[in-house]
């Protein structure tokens, strides 16, 4: 009965812990960082202050600003901003070496295959896409405008002479904005340590 | 037997409760969880103006917090358990480039910046109730790996970002520009 219990809370403990490593998958290769429309960096491509625009695995029409930033010569990210302020950003990626296995497993991980991207401004090569979530005030001059506005080569400059100029990583705030979870669990152990000892010695 | 085996099971859920608030503490304090990767490039903004912020506003989510200026020292990001920290090497807020302010996610603090919409209004103070007034553009969820969030612009913004998300994976950002 103990050992069986046991193998339950243990059980329970690591696919706690696997489950962490799952909802950040690791690709057996590298996945570009792209980043944010809330900062677009590289070159500005295409600005549109209004219009109907695509949305990649989207099958319907979206109004609303668009931007497109040349990150480097394999990734673009894209910044649509609608009247609603819902905004999507869309990361795109070359794939023209891309194996069917690489595609497969990008698409595990929420990527959507572009036979060519042709269709969507770009060149014709095969593109993966991602899409993702930010809130935007729409103001008509696109996602992001990380340069003061959507002016063309727009350059929000990671390299320019502030706080970070490379890549690095930011390492998280603590872990403690639950605090119902922080005074909690030690009650809950206290608790579970008093029944313990309690069952320990009645007769 | 039974009444035993249940002993141990609790003493056992005990045991795992105590760990995960040491873990929790741990978590809380380390203040190695705030720093950037080690073999950056850092240099200081030149600073126009001469007083720190002394507090931030956000009246729709009823946030009104010091602001407490922050170094980088030996790579630890200096946090505080009392305000917003402001990344003193950053631009101060109202002036050209991207002005860096951070928080814990704890309810005193900016566990409720999740809940800021575009259109709201920032508001700074500096000393002499001199203010800085901005509209928060864009919010978004992002990896800590995405330090763009963190680059420098041409524009007068401030960033502020909390954790969010699964054990605090992700990073809350919040970008206003100044009105």
């Amino acid at each position: 009965m103990l050992k069986q219990v046991q193998k339950i809370a243990s059980s329970l403990l690591i696919s706690s812990f696997l489950l962490g490593v799952l909802t950040n998958p690791v690709a057996a290769f590298n996945v570009p960082g792209f980043p944010s429309c809330v900062n677009p960096q590289g070159t500005q491509i295409a600005s549109y202050a209004t219009g109907i625009h695509g949305i990649v695995g989207s099958p319907e029409d979206h109004t609303g600003a668009d931007s497109v930033y040349q990150i480097d010569s394999e990734t673009l990210m894209q910044c649509f901003c609608p009247e609603n302020g819902s905004g999507i950003q869309t990361n795109w990626l070359k794939a023209t070496s891309f194996s069917q296995d690489d595609i497969d497993q990008f698409k595990k991980m929420g990527w959507v295959f572009v036979p060519s991207g042709a269709a969507w401004g770009l060149t014709d090569d095969p593109y993966m896409a991602l899409n993702s979530d930010f809130s935007c005030k729409s103001t008509g001059n696109g996602g992001g405008g990380g340069s003061g506005g959507a002016s063309s080569n727009s350059e929000s400059g990671s390299s320019q002479g502030g706080v970070i100029s490379s890549l690095g990583q930011v390492l998280g705030l603590a872990f403690t904005g639950n605090n119902y979870l922080f005074y909690s669990l030690p009650v809950l152990g206290l608790a579970f340590l008093s029944l313990g000892l309690i069952l320990r010695k009645l007769k | 037997m039974s009444r035993l085996a249940f002993s141990k099971v609790f003493i056992f859920l005990a045991l795992i409760c105590f760990v995960l608030t040491a873990f929790l503490y741990y978590q809380r304090n380390n203040p190695n969880r705030l720093a950037f990767n080690t073999n950056q490039k850092l240099s200081n903004s030149k600073s126009e103006i001469k007083e720190n912020p002394i507090a931030i506003i956000i009246d729709g989510i009823n946030l009104n917090l010091p602001i407490i200026p922050a170094n980088i020292t030996n790579n630890n990001w200096q946090t505080s358990n009392i305000g917003v920290s402001y990344l003193s090497i950053s631009p101060k807020p109202g002036e050209t480039g991207n002005s860096i302010l951070y928080g814990h996610n704890w309810t005193n603090l900016l566990g409720n910046l999740t809940k800021v919409q575009p259109g709201e209004k920032v508001i700074i103070v500096y000393p002499k109730n001199n203010i800085k007034n901005f509209l928060v553009e864009y919010t978004q969820v992002v990896s800590p790996n995405d330090i763009s969030v963190l680059a420098q612009t041409k524009d007068k913004r401030i960033t502020i970002y909390t954790c969010t998300g699964f054990l605090d994976s992700k990073r809350f950002v919040v970008v206003a520009k100044e009105v």
